[in-house]
Order: structure tokens, then C-alpha cells, then sequence
């Protein structure tokens, strides 16, 4: 039923799907680990990346501008945010962040609708990478093997960001411990911003250039919010190489689980988090504690 | 004392007077009854309101032709949203009969919630006219009395487009692609029954829950013998993933033929999108924008002036205007009488009208429309890329009980 090829084809779905994921889910497990709030608003700024980016493809035909627009859009909406809005509910560290962030999803979505309207949109893949490669007997598409290694690109330049840079320390030491950051100095708000800024600029852009292949509509951001939680919660907080395994976890087993039992298929990555939950609290990759 | 040319005239003149008098009396006894009262249980808002609300433009352009009234008597619609809900619909069903008193009960989109309102209109012995869409069978079947279709059924139009694809577009080896629940896998089952019975082999049938974000790996699970795929996949959205996702696999370049249901290849929308990739697709119908024919024109000609040219004239507009005529068409032949529901479900079983791309609409035993399907394809014509008539398929008829249930579905 699976042979070689199909095999690899399979796979190389599932690292795409979960290329996809990982530029949502690795901005919400920033911030989610630094700043202890759950942003139930990012999934909005993956949809609206995906319908400036749109905009601005229609306006100029550059699908690089297009990626830029998509992705300074979710910045832009991640800053209004953090510097708006969740400034002021830090301090209560209880539902209402989390209640204040799922309202701001409800304003956004009107939002989109009442500038895009309701009506479905698509992003047609540029026509240098609108190919199909031959990979041991199976056609693939060029544009999802670019989403990979653009994937992998953006995990090297964040994870050296992270572990070889001052201002990666900076942000690692505000995951391990606030306090004691501030105490030595750093500008914790500040760093809290740039982080959900940095956030919020992954979900504009793989919300852009996921659009090929998910489409452009208003819901986009309650479909794509189920699954970033899925992958914080089974990867854990604070891991950056955790949270792209997780991602890649789920996205094969999710693209394999629709080959070997279609019918369950909607099942697999909740079924993970299940297991998780049970077994390991902290996610796979979790720094500790169980909340 | 008079000649004969006089005596002539005065009688006429005292038969003029009396016909005048009839008719005032007529009149009068019709407006007295109050208008025909008819409610509209529709989609307004949720997944299926695009199709609903278009079905509505193509009702209201009827009805505005007619100046809403037939034989002199006022025509009253009475419409409410049941937000594509079946629990809504029924609420909202039970209020227009029992609270507002409509004569006829008019229904949208929605099959499931249609099996339930046809159950209540049967106890309420209320007749109901399905005026959008509601694939499965069980609207009509098993019979009711009170309960008609005048769009179409599952399979009225994949059982000889199946049939279709072998004979004429030469394809023998085939898979069936679509989402796993009754709307999706009747219409795979039907396109795979003509297709067989023409000769051809369904060499896999691929399903997948409904809500799957990517279809690339079912793409990716296509049986290298499938010649074409019969696709189905309802909501605008996973129509445009499915397509986007057929064309990123490079199918089209395979020479893999898409041949499917109409609203994988609707003007408005698929072809607006993937323009150029789409040709060649082939699809059956019962409406074709570009079907050359006196009716067509006329119609597309009042929806343009009406709506102007922002979305273009689709098959859900037309439906609902030929549904709209059909009712008022029954009406007429029972002079407005719309309290005698005897007479009016008799008056809908001998309605024939003309359709804007069928040459007769009627109704069979069941309820369910009898009308001709249109084969239609995607091609470049003056400039525009566009869903072009291929053929027509004269007067289907709803297939038997049971012919479009999957088997173990």
C-alpha cells in the first residue's frame, strides 16, 4: 500500500505541513515562555499576513513584497497588542490575558471580514517555483520543498540569534528567570515586546506563505490556532530546536495518519496531545513545571 | 323598436357589464382571502448561505417580474434566517406555518435539515418546495405527498455524466476523490455507478474526513492507472485547496482529466481563481452561463439589470428563479387558490415550465424535478475563459431509492 516513493512523497508533505506549523507555533512558544500568556490573537495575525500579503501581491505582482507586506502586517499587530493591550493585564496573570487575547481574535476577524469580505481567496504560487520535481518516480512540488528549506533557513538564523548573540542571552535569560534579569538590569518590557513583535512577525509571514496551500479566508486563524496550541503543548515551552522537532513530529504523523487510517486521521495530533498530557505534563521538550 | 344592429350592440354592451362585474366580484373575493402567504426557511448566514443567498437573488428577480402578485392576487414572502442550522430551520419552519400561516413552505440548501422540515411539513400538512439545493435522496424518497424538489438529486446528474466520461470523453480507468460523509460519497457512488455500467473501472476510491487542511498526501496516494478523477468536496474554500492542490501536484500536466460536479468549476469562483489551469475541466450542470437559448438571454439580461455586473449570473440564481416560476406557475392554474392544498399539490404535479437551460421543468411521483442536464467544459471562447456547453442530457430523472448510497456509508 505505501512503497518507497510514495513513502518519500509522504514525508516531504509532512515536512512542509510541519515547516508550516513551526513558523506559527515558534512565535507562540517565544512567548509563551517568556511572557506566561497564552496569545490566542496569533492565529489573526497568520490570517491577516496572509490577506495584506494578497493585497499587496495583486497590487504590485511581486510575491517578495507580497511576503514582506504579509509579514509586517503581523509585527505591526503584534505590537499594537503587546504595547496596548497586554501591557496592562501582566500583572493579573490569570484568565484575562487569555480572555483579553481571544476578544482581540473576535475584533480581527470582523476586522478581516469587513475588509476582505467573506468570500474565499487564493494565492497562485510564483511561476519560478510553479514546477514539479521528479523525486524516485513521484512529481513533487518546487514550492513545498522551498517552504522546507526556507524553514530550516529561518530555524538556523533564530537558533544562532538565540544561543551566539547578547540579546539571545537576553531573551533566554528572561524564559529561565524575569526577576533576576531585571534585577541585573535588563529591560525586561522592552524584550517582552521585541519578542512578541518577533512573534508576530513568523505568523505574518507563514501565514503568507502558507496561503498556496491553505488559502486566504476569514476562520483561517481558528483553524490554525487549534493546531499551534497542539504543538506547545506537546513540545513544551522554552525549546526552540523543541518546538521545530514537535512540529515536524506532528506534521509527519498527521500526513501519515491520513495514508495508513484516513478515517481517524482528523484524530492523530490530538490524539499525541493526549498521550503527552498524560505521560509528560511539561511537553516533550518542556523546561519544567506544570502549568 | 330597435333594428337588429342595435339589439346586437346592447347585448354586447350587457355582457361586457356583466363579465366586469365577475371580475370585480373575483377580485374582490381574492383580496378579501388576504395574499398567498409564502415562507422561506433559508440560509442566510453559515457555510451554505453563498449558495442559498443566491437562490434568493434568482426568487426575488421572479417575483419582481410578476409584480408579486398571480391572478390579481398579492403574493406575501415571509423569509427567515435559519443560519444553516438544522435545529434553526426547524423553528423556523414551525413558525412560518404555525404564526404566520404561509400556504406554502419554501426550504434552502441544507439536506439534512430538509429530511427533518419535509417530516414536519408532512404532519402539518403544508406543502414544501426545496428552492436552493438538498442533494440526498431522502427528500424526496421515499415519497411524500406534501414534499417537492425542484432543483435536483444526488445522482440526477454524476449518474450520466458518469456515463459521459467513457463514452464520450474516452476515459476508462478512473479514481473518485472526496470528503467522507452522505453529500460527498452519494454523488462518488453515482458517478461510479454510470461510469461502470458504460464500461469503465473506478481503480480507487480516495476519502478523507471533512475540515483536512492539506490534501497533498491524498493527492500523493493516487493510483498511477486512474486516467481522470471525479472529484467532490463541498464549501468554497476546500474546493479551491482540492483544485489548488491537483494543479501543485502537476496532475494536469500528467494529462490526469478532472471531470466533476459544477460547483468545482462555478464561473465566479474556481475559474476566477485558477483561470488558465482550469481548462479543460469538464463538469455537468443545470445551468451554463454561456447555454445559447431565448429564455437564458432574457433572464441573464434581468439579473445584470437588477444586480448589476459585480458577481456574475450563476446556476443557484437560476434555480431559484425557476423554482419561484414553477410555484407561481401552479398557482396560476388554480386561480391563486392557495388555502386548497389538495388542488395545489395537484396543480404541481401537471406544471410544466420552461427552464433558462432546460427546454421543460416537471415533477415526477416523487416530487423531484425532471429536467435536463447540461455538460459543460472549461474553454477559452471570445477571449474568456469560461464554462462552454460540451452537451445536454435531456430530462434526467432522480435515480431509484438507494443509488446513491455508498455502500457501508
Amino acid at each position: 500500500m505505501l512503497n518507497v516513493a510514495m513513502a518519500i512523497s509522504q514525508l516531504l508533505n509532512g515536512l512542509a505541513f510541519g515547516m508550516l506549523l513551526f513558523l506559527l507555533a515558534a512565535g507562540l512558544s517565544l512567548m509563551f515562555g517568556l511572557m506566561g500568556i497564552v496569545n490566542l490573537a496569533h492565529g489573526s495575525y497568520f490570517m491577516v499576513g496572509a490577506f495584506s500579503g494578497l493585497t499587496a501581491l495583486e497590487a504590485t505582482g511581486s510575491f517578495l513584497l507580497a511576503i514582506l507586506v504579509g509579514s509586517l502586517s503581523g509585527t505591526f499587530l503584534g505590537f499594537l497588542t503587546e504595547r496596548f493591550f497586554l501591557r496592562r493585564v501582566y500583572s493579573l496573570r490569570h484568565h484575562e490575558p487569555i480572555l483579553l487575547t481571544f476578544a482581540l481574535s473576535l475584533v480581527l476577524s470582523d476586522l478581516s471580514l469587513f475588509l476582505w469580505s467573506g468570500t474565499p481567496r487564493w494565492v497562485q504560487v510564483p511561476e519560478y517555483l510553479s514546477f514539479t520535481l521528479n523525486i524516485a518516480g513521484n512529481f513533487y512540488p518546487a514550492y513545498r520543498l522551498a517552504i522546507i528549506l526556507g524553514g530550516i533557513i529561518i530555524f538556523v538564523a533564530i537558533y544562532l540569534f538565540q544561543e551566539k548573540t547578547l540579546w539571545g542571552a537576553i531573551v533566554r535569560a528572561g524564559v529561565d528567570d524575569k526577576e533576576m534579569a531585571t534585577g541585573l538590569g535588563i529591560n525586561i518590557p522592552l524584550v517582552f515586546t521585541i519578542v512578541f513583535c518577533f512573534g508576530a512577525f513568523l505568523a505574518g509571514f507563514g501565514g503568507f506563505v502558507g496561503s498556496p496551500i491553505l488559502g486566504v479566508f476569514v476562520g483561517l486563524d481558528i483553524e490554525i490556532i487549534m493546531l499551534a496550541l497542539a504543538v506547545v503543548i506537546v513540545g513544551g515551552i522554552g525549546s526552540l530546536p523543541g518546538c521545530l522537532v514537535t512540529c515536524l513530529f506532528l506534521g509527519i504523523a498527521d500526513t501519515f495518519g491520513k495514508v495508513l487510517w484516513p478515517a481517524y486521521s482528523s484524530l492523530t495530533i490530538y490524539a499525541i496531545l493526549v498521550m503527552v498530557l498524560l505521560v509528560r505534563p511539561t511537553g516533550l521538550f518542556g523546561k519544567g513545571g506544570t502549568n | 323598436m330597435f333594428g337588429k344592429k342595435s339589439q346586437s350592440i346592447i347585448s354586447g354592451f350587457i355582457l361586457l357589464a356583466f363579465a366586469f362585474f365577475m371580475s370585480c366580484l373575483g377580485v374582490q373575493a381574492q383580496t378579501s382571502k388576504g395574499p398567498i402567504k409564502i415562507g422561506i426557511d433559508i440560509e442566510m448566514t453559515g457555510v451554505m448561505s453563498e449558495t442559498s443567498m443566491n437562490a434568493k437573488m434568482g426568487y426575488d428577480l421572479y417575483l419582481e417580474e410578476i409584480g408579486y402578485q398571480v391572478t390579481g392576487r398579492k403574493i406575501k414572502v415571509i423569509e427567515y434566517d435559519n443560519k444553516t442550522d438544522p435545529k434553526i430551520s426547524m423553528e423556523v419552519a414551525q413558525k412560518l406555518v404555525e404564526k404566520d400561516k404561509a400556504h406554502i413552505l419554501c426550504f434552502g440548501t441544507n439536506s439534512g435539515a430538509a429530511i427533518a422540515v419535509r417530516q414536519y411539513a408532512e404532519r402539518a400538512k403544508v406543502p414544501m418546495v426545496v428552492v436552493a439545493m438538498a442533494g440526498a435522496e431522502k427528500v424526496t424518497l421515499p415519497p411524500s405527498k406534501y414534499a417537492f424538489r425542484l432543483t435536483y438529486a444526488d445522482g440526477q446528474g454524476e449518474l450520466p455524466l458518469g456515463g459521459y466520461a467513457y463514452e464520450k470523453l474516452g476515459l476508462r480507468k478512473m479514481a473518485l476523490m472526496g470528503v467522507d460523509y452522505v453529500g460527498s460519497t452519494g454523488k462518488l457512488w453515482s458517478f461510479q455507478q454510470g461510469f461502470e455500467k458504460a464500461g469503465g473501472k473506478i481503480v480507487q476510491t480516495i476519502l478523507w474526513p471533512l475540515g483536512d487542511m492539506d490534501l497533498a498526501p491524498q493527492f500523493a496516494r493516487l493510483s498511477s492507472d486512474a486516467e481522470g478523477i471525479f472529484p467532490f468536496i463541498p464549501g468554497d474554500i476546500s474546493i479551491n485547496r482540492l483544485l489548488n492542490q491537483y494543479f501543485e501536484m502537476g496532475l494536469d500536466k500528467k494529462g490526469v482529466r478532472l471531470v466533476t460536479h459544477w460547483t468545482m468549476t462555478a464561473d465566479y469562483l474556481p475559474i476566477k481563481t485558477f483561470k488558465k489551469k482550469m481548462l479543460g475541466v469538464t463538469s455537468m450542470a443545470m445551468y451554463c452561463l454561456d447555454f445559447d437559448s431565448p429564455e437564458n438571454r432574457r433572464v441573464t439580461q434581468l439579473y445584470y439589470k437588477k444586480y448589476g455586473k459585480k458577481k456574475m449570473m450563476n446556476s443557484d440564481v437560476a434555480v431559484g428563479y425557476e423554482s419561484m416560476k414553477f410555484i407561481c406557475k401552479a398557482l396560476e392554474s388554480i386561480d391563486g387558490n392557495a388555502e386548497d392544498t389538495e388542488a395545489f399539490i395537484k396543480a404541481m404535479h401537471s406544471t410544466k415550465i420552461e427552464g433558462l437551460c432546460s427546454k421543460s421543468l416537471s415533477v415526477d411521483q416523487n416530487g423531484n424535478v425532471i429536467r435536463d442536464f447540461v455538460i459543460r467544459q472549461v474553454q477559452e471562447k471570445d477571449g474568456v475563459i469560461k464554462n462552454v456547453v460540451l452537451d445536454v442530457i435531456p430530462q434526467t430523472h432522480q435515480p431509484p431509492e438507494g443509488y446513491t448510497v455508498m455502500p457501508g456509508k
